[in-house]
């Protein structure tokens, strides 16, 4: 029985896959701390592979059509081992929120407000997320269209008004990174802002075209690229050396803007932006979680299950890092463990899918 | 500090039960009430100060001395 009874629209997806990756893009800024300035070769290898498995995840999901995550692992792999998956992907989407959460808090409480203890940003943020989700899909569909834009039309003022720091230079030593350092960027870039689309796995049959679902996320995930890529080139070419020891890049480009003694401080902009989009991120895996536990319980509703999964999140956001340094150690080995459900569950889940022709 | 959170706890269940009861939704408040406790038991843990199972540094064992995976 359908749990979910929410519908969006096939351009409200296009625009939850784009906010995805620009949330990711912030979040994921350590990426350049380990390929210095080769960081757009890594977007490009990572970009390759993550067109194959967004493939792969719109395959899976045209073959079951109207069905989730949860409901395809039951058919697949039989009762017992399909709970055993889910419960394993409910860990992942679980893993995430606490990870952000603490990132965005962290973030504030240095810059920003720098006397203010952390719990009360994780407070204020995990009550806002728990409204929001009580109303359901279509609020964050909606609301993500215009946060969206807003992120795109901010980045493009960055950048206009920032051109004339821009030197070519600054990209030049190319190919510095031994093969190591490739492979451990790939993998971030794989794990961190592109592997999080299997989220859309839960999200997929809530569209009401099921024909375009395709169309819509492959553009969505080039736009997003295309985005992507645009920021890590102003970062690198305006910041030069210094980008890879910059938490947050946009964060120093937009000090540097000056117009006429008037326009100043615009760094305040880009934390507004981060905050919307991390908001974004966190409401998308916190929907794809409580959804999760409701469907492998077998409730009628996943409404009463926000407020409880909400408080742990926050308190384990509270314990899980000791300091940012540990969050960017922790990404590390988060990539290798992360592998798996990005790329050999639903690899394997559409081969058998396919060997067994079930339709 | 105890009393506030058990304040919060009680608000909680106040918001949410009479829907839960009022629909007669059963398993759903069985489920709820499970995972609320389990968040009680996690606020207390962290205000009074006793370690609470970390999931990171359950990662890293795994990957790290396992399976020796790592990147460094």
């Amino acid at each position: 029985m359908k749990i979910e009874k929410g519908i969006i629209s096939s351009s409200q997806l296009m625009f939850l896959i784009i906010g995805l990756i620009e949330a990711s893009t912030l979040t994921g800024a350590f990426i350049s701390g380990i390929t210095k300035q080769d960081t757009w070769i890594v977007l490009l290898a990572g970009f390759m592979i993550c067109l194959f498995l967004l493939w792969v995840y719109t395959s899976l999901s045209k073959k079951f059509p109207g069905r989730n995550l949860i409901e395809i692992n039951d058919e697949i792999y039989g009762h017992n081992s399909g709970k055993i998956m889910s419960i394993l992907y409910i860990y992942y989407f679980w893993f995430i929120i606490p990870a952000n959460i603490r990132f965005i808090t962290d973030f504030f409480s240095t810059y920003l407000f720098p006397e203010t203890d952390i719990s009360v940003f994780e407070i204020l943020i995990i009550i806002i997320c728990m409204y929001t989700l009580k109303k359901g899909i279509e609020v964050i569909a909606r609301a993500g269209f215009i946060l969206t834009i807003l992120a795109i039309i901010v980045s493009i003022f960055i950048t206009l008004v920032t051109i004339k720091d821009m030197q070519l230079s600054n990209f030049l030593p190319f190919f510095q990174m031994n093969f190591k350092e490739f492979t451990q960027g790939t993998n971030l870039m794989v794990s961190v802002p592109f592997g999080e689309i299997v989220v859309f796995l839960m999200i997929f049959p809530c569209v009401n075209e099921i024909k375009q679902v395709k169309k819509f996320a492959f553009v969505g995930l080039i736009i997003g690229f295309v985005f992507f890529l645009a920021v890590i080139f102003r970062n690198i070419s305006i910041l030069g050396n210094i980008s890879s020891i910059q938490v947050l890049p946009s964060y120093q480009v937009a000090k540097n803007i000056n117009i006429g003694d008037i326009i100043e401080r615009t760094e305040v902009l880009v934390a507004v932006v981060l905050l919307f989009n991390v908001f974004f991120k966190i409401c998308i895996f916190y929907y794809a979680t409580v959804l999760s536990i409701a469907q492998v319980f077998k409730l009628r509703c996943y409404k009463p299950l926000v407020i409880p999964v909400g408080v742990i999140s926050s308190i384990l956001s509270m314990t899980m890092f000791t300091s940012t340094v540990d969050e960017v150690y922790a990404a590390s080995i988060y990539s290798v463990f992360v592998i798996p459900f990005i790329i050999i569950f639903p690899v394997i889940s559409l081969i058998i899918a396919s060997i067994r022709k079930l339709n | 500090m105890i009393f506030l959170l058990t304040m919060v706890f009680i608000g909680i269940i106040l918001i949410e039960v009479p829907g839960l009861i009022k629909n007669k939704y059963w398993h759903e408040l069985k489920i709820f009430s499970a995972f609320l406790f389990i968040a009680f038991i996690m606020s207390l843990f962290y205000i009074i100060g006793m370690p609470i199972p970390n999931p990171v540094k359950g990662e890293e064992y795994l990957i790290k001395d396992i399976l020796h995976l790592n990147y460094k």
